[in-house]
């Protein structure tokens, strides 16, 4: 017989699990944040150093058109899930569906069009310091967006499921619908903040 | 509090062996990684040879990143890492516990969610690494004891070299906070479990894969950069450094997802009435650890990156031909390297401080104190790496900022000293021999603190830089200091861990021989740094011969010391099993008011915490919690 058969254990406060997403968004954008700066930081330092005269070689100029796109896809797909977010504090889980699937869309949207983008381009990675940040920030960007589009749909998906949770510890899986949806948008602000300055960064300073 | 109580569901029923063989274990992730890993390298090889962007670079690149970003894919679906993320998508419900079957042996081989078994996990791996690198060191002292290098080509040895440094940073790093952080944390706060319980097993299988990566350099062709990985020799060199990126960038997120798992714990988790001056020492540590892991290793993870990119697609972020520099790599991998000194000393501290009291059987000295100098260090190494940079030609002008917070370092460090001797300050001490290794602990991390303030100021560094003195100082600080502190660790808290004691005389030649060999081994090794032997170069000048051979006799006695260890763990966990009693050390902290092994759900009932642990010598002191109706307590805490 195991050492806890028979007993009858406490359960966890409601309030835990909500905390952790919490806390755990928080963190994990914190890291997201200092990922990304590491190109900021790239970008700022190879541009200062300029080595060979290469950091901006004269054919490399990122079309604004495509990263203007993709800017609004993000920033879209984040308004589309803070409204969810919203329709879900007032009640109303229909909106939420409807608002948290045009975010899942819309952020996949950007994805196809970072990769249409690169096939638009005019110049490879091997074209100097500012290509190699492009590259670099723009294909990691996307793996990280990647995560947050999944984020979205599931719990987009257990919205519409509405699963009976087999973890007496978790209890009914709708009251973490909403502090799943504040933790996804709180990794998701961080990844559109980081996309809002390497935009500037990239296709705006000359 | 929650008061409504839900019964215990009782294990799974035991699968046949055959079925558990062909499930989700670590069996079956061997086999699919190496499946994954050759079909990922055709796929690679493909995807570089028809891609016509990729036509000037190396296309084996390509194939093995391809193949060891499978592999990894392969290892975690073998592990069942997917089929949780995968039940997501499909609108399953959360869930906290898989693979939590009590009393089963099968659970240390597969993805399981009670942080216990994780921490064991933990132990195993990074021990069995820890030998593998500590095996490197005595193949390298072996090379030393002849001048001109006999055993093994310059770069054979230099890839010795940086397997051993690379391995034991990596294995150190999850070393401490994998195994006792993830055991302790839950327990010593008063909760069931991790924050995020999938996520701490995550960390552990990465950690495991991150190992053999490593090793797989050797097939690779080795690597010559050290564990600093400097460019440009990181985008010249042969294909073993795709082992070492890959490799760091796996311990790199595992570093990232235990550090989030164990803040996010302590913020959220603790029992009621665990307020933030209640929390144990070694919690403190493993917080501001975390804090650091949360913060730092993101960055590495981005360079290690670019330098993969420069591999494979071409970037040029360290090729300074064209627009990159090599020095950005410095700036990104120091701005991780340093805090992960600290990395690997923050537990260290925390562990010292929270054995020093049971074993003095006075309170700690200066609690708050001890908290504000881990946070001070903590902050502070965000403040310092430009020091590794004063002879790669930083600007002149930023040399004395760097030089003046290295040195300001050395307050909130000496913050902990004054702790440590503040309880030992005359008290009645025990020496058992977790104390042993915390007492050898401060007299190893002071040498390790002194050298280290020659390093930081200018003019000494530029004397002593990439000699056998920084190799010294930094074995005093690492070895001396945070192995000391682990195996202190190991000695106090396995007993608790395992429900056996280790056998106490093997525990205590164990300690001597690897204290007086620590010492034996790295002290002449500062004068050796101060007549010029240079790091990473296998020949060196005939004057320093006696003294070489002097070291590597000693490092071999010190091999030895470690083969002691094992011994005593193999003897006292597998052939003489004595039962460990519940509270050997007769210690007040909540751990050690649980059965030994702690079972499987740690509390009953969630405790109530209504004092501070280190109430030690004060006979009205209230108990450390109370733990409700149905009491799990076994231990009997001492005065």
């Amino acid at each position: 017989m195991s050492a806890t058969e028979g007993m009858a254990l406490d359960r966890e406060p409601p309030e835990t699990l909500p905390r952790n997403f919490a806390v755990g968004s928080k963190l994990l954008a914190s890291a997201v944040a200092f990922f990304f700066m590491s190109f900021v930081f790239a970008f700022f330092y190879l541009r200062a150093l300029n080595t060979a005269h290469s950091f901006r070689e004269p054919h490399v100029t990122p079309p604004a058109g495509w990263g203007v796109a993709i800017l609004a896809c993000v920033l879209v797909s984040c308004v589309a899930l803070e409204g969810g977010r919203r329709a879900l504090t007032d009640g109303s889980e229909g909106t939420w569906r409807l608002a948290a699937l045009t975010a899942w869309l819309v952020g996949l949207a950007a994805v196809a069009l970072q990769g249409a983008e690169y096939y638009n381009l005019g110049f490879g990675a091997t074209s100097g310091g500012l290509a190699s940040v492009f590259y670099g920030f723009t294909i990691w960007f996307g793996v990280f967006w990647l995560g947050g589009v999944y984020w979205i749909e599931t719990i987009w998906a257990q919205s519409v499921r509405r699963p009976a949770s087999p973890d007496p510890d978790v209890g009914d899986p709708a009251r973490l619908l909403r502090p799943s949806a504040d933790a996804a948008l709180t990794y998701l602000y961080m990844l559109a903040v980081a996309e809002i300055v390497v935009f500037v960064l990239l296709y705006l300073v000359k | 509090m929650e008061s409504a109580s839900v019964p215990v569901s009782p294990g799974k029923t035991a699968a046949p062996r055959l079925a558990r063989l062909v499930g989700f274990n670590v069996v079956s992730a061997t086999i699919l990684a190496i499946v994954a890993y050759i079909l990922g390298h055709k796929l690679g090889a493909v995807v570089g040879h028809h891609t016509t962007w990729n036509t000037a670079s190396d296309q084996d690149d390509m194939a093995i990143f391809f193949g060891m970003g499978f592999a990894i894919l392969g290892w975690m679906a073998g592990l069942g890492f997917f089929n949780y993320p995968l039940g997501r998508i499909l609108g399953r419900s959360i869930s906290l516990h898989e693979g939590v079957e009590e009393g089963s042996a099968w659970r240390y081989m597969r993805l399981c969610t009670d942080h216990k078994v994780v921490a064991l996990q933990y132990l195993v791996a990074t021990l069995f690494f820890f030998f593998v690198a500590g095996l490197n060191a005595m193949f390298i002292r072996s090379e030393l004891t002849s001048v001109h290098g006999t055993l093994f080509p310059a770069g054979n040895y230099l890839t010795l070299v940086g397997l051993h440094g690379t391995m034991m940073l990596m294995m150190m790093s999850a070393g401490v906070i994998g195994p006792l952080g993830n055991y302790l944390v839950p327990i010593l706060i008063g909760t069931r479990r991790m924050a995020f319980p999938r996520i701490e097993s995550l960390t552990m299988w990465l950690t495991v894969l991150a190992g053999f990566v490593l090793l797989s350099a050797t097939l690779l062709g080795g690597f010559p950069t050290g564990w600093t990985g400097y460019a440009p020799l990181s985008d010249e060199a042969r294909a073993g450094i795709d082992a070492y990126l890959v490799s760091f960038l796996l311990i790199g997120l595992s570093l990232v997802l235990v550090g989030l798992n164990i803040i996010t714990t302590v913020m959220t988790q603790r029992a009621p009435g665990m307020t933030w001056n209640r929390l144990p020492i070694v919690v403190w540590g493993f917080v501001t650890t975390s804090i650091l892991a949360v913060l730092s290793a993101p960055v590495l993870a981005a360079a290690l990156v670019m330098t993969a990119s420069d591999r494979t697609i071409d970037t040029t972020f360290f090729v300074s031909s064209s627009g990159g520099s090599p020095l950005l790599w410095d700036e990104l991998f120091w701005f991780f390297g340093h805090p992960e000194v600290y990395i690997l000393a923050l537990p260290g501290f925390g562990i010292v401080l929270e054995i020093l009291p049971v074993f003095a059987r006075k309170p700690l000295w200066g609690y708050k104190l001890a908290v504000s100098g881990l946070f001070g260090v903590a902050l502070m190494s965000f403040m310092v790496w430009q020091h590794h940079l004063f002879m790669s030609g930083i600007n002149a002008n930023l040399r004395p900022f760097y030089m003046f917070t290295t040195e300001l370092i050395s307050i909130p460090t000496g913050f902990i000293f004054l702790n440590g001797m503040g309880t030992m300050w005359k008290a009645k001490i025990r020496f058992t021999v977790p104390m042993l290794f915390c007492m050898a602990f401060f007299f190893n991390f002071l040498f390790g603190g002194l050298s280290g303030v020659f390093l930081s100021d200018v003019p000494s560094d530029t004397l002593t830089h990439g000699s056998f003195f920084v190799m010294a100082h930094f074995h005093y600080t690492i070895m001396g200091g945070l192995v000391f502190a682990l195996m202190g660790g190991i000695y106090y808290w396995l007993p608790k861990m395992t429900g056996f004691r280790l056998n106490e005389a093997l525990a205590k030649v164990h300690f001597w021989t690897m204290f007086i060999f620590f010492n034996l081994t790295f002290f002449p090794l500062f004068a050796a740094g101060m007549l010029g032997m240079p790091r990473r170069v296998s020949s060196y000048n005939a004057a320093l011969h006696n003294l070489n051979v002097f070291v590597s006799a000693m490092a071999f006695c010190l091999g030895l010391s470690m083969l002691i260890f094992l011994y005593n763990l193999v003897y006292s966990l597998v052939f003489k099993r004595e039962r460990a009693e519940a509270n050997p050390w007769q210690a007040k902290s909540l751990e050690w008011q649980l059965p030994s092994p702690v079972p499987v759900y740690n509390f009953e009932r969630l405790p109530t915490i209504t004092s501070d642990p280190y109430n030690y010598g004060e006979p009205d002191a209230p108990p450390v919690a109370d733990f409700g109706r149905a009491r799990v307590a076994m231990g009997e805490a001492g005065a």
